[in-house]
């Protein structure tokens, strides 16, 4: 909690304007309305909020995927839901809209996908883990190839702004209410079936002899990773990495035990977001790199790192 | 007095046929194996008594209520299974992996008290894998980890125990003894005990009752004194079994 906090403010203070620290703090007790005022509350917060949750959301998407399909491979975007919000992005962005617009049109795109693999996976009634990643590896493919297919026809004035937003970024905008309040309701939700998800994570027949609804949990999972993913991709692009290597961290840590696992992601998912997406800002400033890059750049060493000496501890 | 019943049981499993219309009631106190050739649907069998699987036709009743109208949880605390193997995805710890046995006794806003870890420590303990609680489940042994779970059904506290060839990968001393014992146990708490057994001999060292599956749908159950003949054997294997009676038990060996 501690280094969430610190983080915001190194994410405030740092950025091609020259602020400092006190500046920082004055600007949040007194209303002024100076240049760097504007700047720390205007630009910098709602920046900072924004990757916070964005984080988080990913994070905590990329546990629920990985308990859902009991692969530790996979990650909120394994099932073509990001596929889906690109291609109706991109779509956007080539006939020209507005960037409202852009982010409603990715939401669509993301339920479609979204109905598409639920439906497609669901067969006759069973809905094992290998047929739903098959059947949304298969769709993400296709939704890459349309993606592809859109970059190729574009005209070359709109290939910036498409692979940036593919890359992710943040506006200037916040992550609004409705986001906060899905990311809290998820983490809450989750927590409360934190033993259930342990339990199908051990395989789901010795779930359901335990007494677990495994049909009902998978299903609620499965919905909620998808939102907190469309959710996340709406507000930033597709950034990578986070939702793939921060549950992993987190295990490595602390353990297996969702109880933990499922608060400390979505904190260091947070975390992980926010330093990054302040790197994105400064590191060549004025100009800014897309964030996808940057928590890859960060996250790689650390994550190779951590596996080294989580393995070391676990041999000894 | 408790009882699990099948009430004329089908279980099938693609174009195998575990068990035709079988009536059979096990009773508090008793011990069963199951016997039958591999393939034949005896896990099959086992996961549709535990009510993991619905039968193709036919009821199971625990007392006088249909196992469908028993809550999972309910069910939970009454029926525990052992499998035949695990394959966990993400590493846990010895620990970890016993207290998934309390998980039916525990509502939703609880996490595990003291009473439960110790209690966890004591079957651990009983199962000689104390000092190993910390250890990752994929550093052990098959027989470690099978003991482990069987520290997590011990946990489950269930009246009904339904076990997956428990004897697989575990050594001479903890087949007959560690076995025996817990075995021992849930009969004196007047427990139900359902085992799928590859050895003949073990199973009549351990149960009082057989149900042997012949395949196509066909089976015997009953004392296990009357039904252990080598007719009856041999018919089940497919191959000839001789009995020697050694000071109170038979020993079937293939001819």
């Amino acid at each position: 909690m501690i280094a969430a906090g610190l983080c915001f403010l190194i994410a405030l203070s740092f950025g091609s304007a020259n602020i400092n620290w006190a500046t920082v703090f004055e600007s949040f007790k007194t209303g002024s309305e100076s240049f760097d005022h504007t700047v720390v509350m205007e630009l910098r917060l709602p920046r900072a909020a924004s990757a916070f949750v964005v984080g988080g959301m990913l994070a905590l998407a990329g546990v629920l995927m990985q308990v859902l399909l009991r692969n530790p491979l996979a990650d909120p975007y394994v099932l073509g839901i990001s596929g889906g919000a690109a291609v109706a992005a991109l779509l956007a962005m080539l006939l020209g809209w507005q960037s409202d617009l852009i982010s409603v049109t990715a939401a669509g795109g993301a339920m479609l996908s979204m109905a598409l693999v639920f439906t497609l996976a669901r067969g006759r009634g069973d809905w094992s883990s290998t047929r739903l990643l098959l059947t949304g590896v298969v769709l993400a493919a296709g939704w890459g190839a349309g993606i592809s297919f859109i970059l190729a026809v574009s005209p070359s004035s709109h290939l910036y702004s498409m692979l940036f937003w593919m890359m992710g970024d943040f506006g200037n905008s916040g992550p609004g209410y409705i986001r906060c309040l899905l990311l809290g309701a998820g983490l809450a939700t989750t927590l409360l079936f934190a033993r259930s998800l342990n339990l199908l994570s051990t395989g789901e027949l010795r779930a359901e002899a335990l007494g677990v609804h495994t049909l009902a949990i998978r299903i609620s999972i499965y919905l909620l990773a998808s939102i907190l993913t469309a959710a996340a991709v709406t507000l930033a692009g597709t950034i990578g990495f986070v939702g793939l290597v921060v549950p992993h961290m987190v295990r490595l840590m602390i353990g297996t035990d969702h109880r933990m696992v499922l608060p400390a992601s979505v904190l260091f998912g947070g975390i992980l977001l926010v330093l990054a997406e302040t790197l994105a800002r400064t590191v060549l400033a004025p100009r800014i790199l897309p964030v996808g890059v940057i928590t890859a750049f960060i996250g790689v060493p650390l994550f190779l790192y951590l596996l080294r000496t989580g393995i070391k501890r676990q041999s000894k | 007095m408790t009882s699990l019943k099948a009430d004329k049981l089908t279980v099938k499993i693609g174009t195998v046929t575990a068990c035709q219309d079988l009536s059979v009631t096990f009773r508090s106190g008793q011990v069963w194996s199951v016997l039958g050739r591999n393939g034949i649907g005896k896990s099959t069998l086992l996961r549709t008594l535990a009510g993991l699987r619905r039968p193709e036709t036919g009821t199971l009743l625990w007392g006088a209520i249909s196992l469908d109208l028993i809550s999972r949880r309910k069910r939970a605390q009454t029926i525990g299974i052992l499998f035949q193997d695990q394959d966990p995805t993400f590493p846990a710890t010895v620990l970890e992996t016993a207290l998934t046995g309390r998980h039916p006794w525990l509502s939703l806003f609880d996490g595990e008290r003291e009473a439960d870890i110790e209690m966890a420590l004591q079957a651990l303990k009983q199962l000689d894998l104390d000092g190993m609680e910390q250890r990752e489940l994929w550093s052990l042994s098959g027989g470690e980890r099978r003991r482990v779970d069987l520290a997590a059904l011990m946990l489950q506290k269930t009246q009904v125990a339904l076990l997956d060839e428990p004897a697989n990968h575990l050594d001479l001393h903890y087949q007959v003894d560690v076995m025996g014992h817990l075995i021992h146990n849930w009969q004196q708490e007047g427990g139900i005990v359902i085992m799928v057994m590859h050895d003949v001999n073990l199973a009549m060292r351990f149960s009082d009752h057989l149900l042997l599956l012949y395949g196509d749908g066909e089976t015997n159950h009953g004392n296990a004194a009357e039904l252990a003949t080598e007719e009856n054997f041999s018919r089940l294997y497919g191959h000839p079994l001789r009995c020697y009676p050694t000071n109170g038990q038979h020993f079937f060996v293939p001819a």
